[in-house]
């Protein structure tokens, strides 16, 4: 009997990512474990990584690094396990939010989730100003027609957005105004990226 | 009052980029356009806008075609040849750099003419769909003891996935309407090499390494737009061209054929796919 003829009798962790399976007996064995995103440059043409910082007895063991995977980043989340700051939970978040709706851009295009993607914001209290606002201000979309479509596609962003919030609040339990912060750096980083508003100030274009 | 080719152009330019490689392939985009009533124009602004960042190829403007604003950027030229492949200055891998940070596009889809595998399973127009792209000149060379000496070993490669929201609507214009040539979607080999060798070909196809997707054809182009994702793992760029010859002994003759009716149908076959989602979306 090989690994492979042992898949019918195999613990219900078996079905997680083995960094996922490892986070989770570490936990269990009274760890505490954080991580952070490592991005070489701000432009994000090289590939993110995800460190793994993990305290023994308090005592911090040396981090590790992985290549940012969404659905390795997805079973972190659901363990509960935080970025080390809030600011780091933002860009974790904007990643999360990026996969997200990876299956609107599939469904609809990327010139209309933008264009929709941007009129939600703009009705929205966050975009009244602060981190989205300065970078909404560079940004051009036109205005989709408001027809079924539009309010479906409104809605899978909206709901992919939201759940990002409920996982912040319900598996990570950060506080509402923690919320607000994190998702606020989020939105603000996606948009940023998405419109490269960052790499056009870089190359000194605004 | 602002000039026109003075007026400052929102940013993003457009969303979607289309590009091509030779004259047949800009002239089968426009007679296309032409054909599905769609805007196909200078304008100065726009030209003025690509001269400012040191872009001198023709762009064409097609307005915003359902979620789409769409900008087809024509042949770049070296003392008026067409610059093919992806290397140089003006090679598919500068130019898709170049353009995207040039327009703040998401998504660019290169047009034009590729070479099929297999005569009868697939004919000349058939257009192919990368759902990715296999940069084959990444290979090994090592010494044999059999002729000619030596073998490529492509167990290097590494398979590229295309932007899924590009694959995806070509995947949904396959279902939904019919066309006088058949649509592959699969893997696509990519390299600088201008094949005319059968026995080359079949090397590739044979070991290659080719992931989970059948090898439906090869180019040129495509391996250079890798150089152009703006994220490490967001590609921006997806591949479709129309089968203009199989890229064999056969090739010098066959591509007189196919350099009409390939670039055609690819141009054609992206162009419905856009206009249809434009319709889905109304």
């Amino acid at each position: 009997m090989n690994e492979l003829d042992k898949m019918f009798e195999a613990p219900s962790e078996m079905a997680l990512p083995p960094l996922v399976r490892y986070c989770k007996s570490r936990k269990e064995a009274g760890d505490r474990i954080e991580v952070e995103l490592y991005r070489p440059d701000a432009g994000g043409s090289s590939q993110t990584g995800l460190v793994i910082h993990r305290w023994e007895n308090e005592m911090e063991q040396t981090p590790y690094q992985v290549e940012w995977d969404d659905g390795v980043n997805a079973g972190l989340v659901d363990l509960g396990i935080r970025a080390i700051n809030l600011q780091q939970e933002g860009e974790r978040f904007a990643f999360s939010i990026r996969a997200a709706l990876r299956h609107v851009e599939r469904r609809y295009g990327d010139g209309y989730l933008s264009a929709v993607l941007v009129d939600l914001l703009d009705e929205s209290d966050l975009c009244k100003g602060g981190e989205i606002f300065e970078v909404r201000k560079f940004v051009h979309a036109g205005r989709p027609e408001r027809n079924r479509s539009y309010h479906a596609c409104r809605d899978l962003i909206a709901d992919e957005i939201g759940g990002r919030a409920v996982e912040l609040r319900d598996k990570l339990a950060y506080r509402p105004d923690e919320v607000k912060t994190v998702m606020t750096k989020a939105l603000a980083i996606y948009l940023d990226e998405r419109f490269s508003v960052s790499s056009r100030r870089n190359f000194g274009l605004l | 009052m602002a000039k026109a080719d003075e007026v400052q152009l929102p940013w993003p330019v457009c969303s979607l980029l289309l590009f091509v490689a030779t004259s047949a392939e800009e002239n089968a985009l426009q007679e296309q356009a032409a054909k599905l009533e769609l805007p196909c124009q200078k304008y100065p602004a726009l030209t003025n806008h690509f001269r400012e960042r040191g872009l001198r190829d023709d762009a064409w403007s097609l307005g915003t075609i359902g979620g789409e604003t769409v900008i087809a950027i024509g042949c770049s030229r070296i003392k008026g040849n067409p610059v093919m492949g992806p290397y140089g200055r003006l090679g598919s891998a500068a130019k898709g750099m170049r353009y995207l940070a040039a327009t703040g596009a998401q998504g660019i889809i290169q047009l034009g003419m590729a070479f099929g595998i297999s005569r009868g399973p697939q004919s000349l127009g058939d257009v192919l769909v990368s759902t990715s792209l296999i940069p084959y000149d990444k290979r090994d060379v090592k010494p044999a003891s059999n002729e000619p000496g030596y073998f490529s070993d492509y167990s290097a490669v590494e398979i590229e996935p295309a932007r899924p929201a590009l694959v995806q609507r070509c995947l949904r214009e396959k279902a939904r309407t019919q066309f006088g040539f058949a649509v592959h979607v699969g893997a696509m080999l990519s390299g600088a090499a201008r094949i005319h060798c059968a026995a080359f070909r079949d090397e590739l196809y044979g070991t290659v390494p080719h992931g989970n997707e059948p090898i439906v054809g090869g180019e040129m182009e495509g391996v250079g737009l890798l150089a152009a994702a703006v994220k490490a793992d967001d590609p921006a760029w997806c591949v479709v061209k129309g089968i203009c010859d199989f890229a064999d002994e056969q090739r010098g003759e066959e591509i007189k054929v196919g350099l009409t009716i390939a670039p055609q149908n690819a141009a054609h076959f992206v162009l419905s796919s856009l206009l249809n989602d434009a319709k889905m979306l109304a």
